[in-house]
């Protein structure tokens, strides 16, 4: 699994830097990617999911959200070898709140702050993704 | 009521063993009793004896880091970060052309090194 936070997204939840408690989430999160298995998401595109991840901080209780892809399948006849990007789970960060927030006490359709910022970050992360290069990537990733 | 399925249960299990298996090599070691530890600490032997057996859980804080101490130990305690639980979210209908849209760009994003 590859945890990205796009730079944009990186100043807007996280204050401008990777802190030492999100990065040790990070961590526990790649050594239990199994959490997250069996997650099904009907009506969502293919291979794609949100997950709110309920994490416990020195700081307090918080709430992040992460889009996640999953990779191509690889062709049964070969075909177009996949990059080593394509063999593994990608989640974005998009959100990274405390429990008691606006967007973090329900991350819901039903909650209109929420839509509405989704659709703000989901829109930064696109602009991060799209525009990175090898040579100058626009986010961070762990 | 907690059973030992439960994580935090697992932890305390995990962190009473560990403690009392280095106190009993420690005192076995310093050749010292149970006896003059206790003196030391001004508890009881049983309470002592709580603390070196790795399958009691109920001590006190306090008895835990005096004995630690009489035997040359400082106790630290480190919070860390846990994850509670992972679940899906539904995502509302009017960003699903943005799912789209950062899921192929995900697509086409090579992987650095």
């Amino acid at each position: 699994m590859n945890i990205i936070v796009p730079h944009q997204i990186r100043k807007k939840e996280l204050g401008g830097e990777v802190a030492v408690e999100v990065r040790k989430l990070f961590a526990k999160l790649k050594e239990k990617p199994e959490l997250a298995a069996g997650i099904s998401a009907p009506g969502l595109p293919s291979r794609t999911t949100l997950h709110k991840v309920y994490a416990t901080t020195e700081s307090g209780a918080r709430r992040l959200l992460f889009f996640c892809r999953r990779p191509m399948p690889v062709p049964a006849s070969g075909g177009v070898p996949q990059t080593p990007a394509a063999t593994t789970d990608r989640w974005v960060l998009l959100f990274y709140r405390d429990k008691s927030d606006s967007v973090g006490k329900n991350m819901s359709p039903k909650n209109a702050d929420f839509t509405r910022q989704l659709a703000k970050n989901l829109s930064l992360a696109i602009q991060d993704i799209a525009n990175s290069t090898a040579d100058n990537p626009r986010y961070d990733l762990f | 009521m907690k059973t030992l399925e439960d994580p935090s249960t697992k932890d305390v299990v995990a962190i009473k063993r560990t403690i009392s298996k280095t106190l009993r090599s420690r005192l076995r070691e310093r050749g010292v009793t149970v006896a003059s530890i206790a003196r030391d600490t001004g508890t009881s032997r049983t309470a002592i004896r709580r603390v070196l057996d790795e399958d009691n859980t109920s001590i006190t804080l306090h008895t835990m880091v005096r004995t630690a101490f009489s035997l040359g130990y400082r106790v630290r305690l480190v919070l860390e970060p846990s994850i509670e639980k992972i679940e899906r979210v539904a995502p509302p209908v009017e960003v699903e052309p943005l799912m789209r849209e950062l899921g192929e760009s995900l697509d086409r994003l090579p992987m650095r090194r």
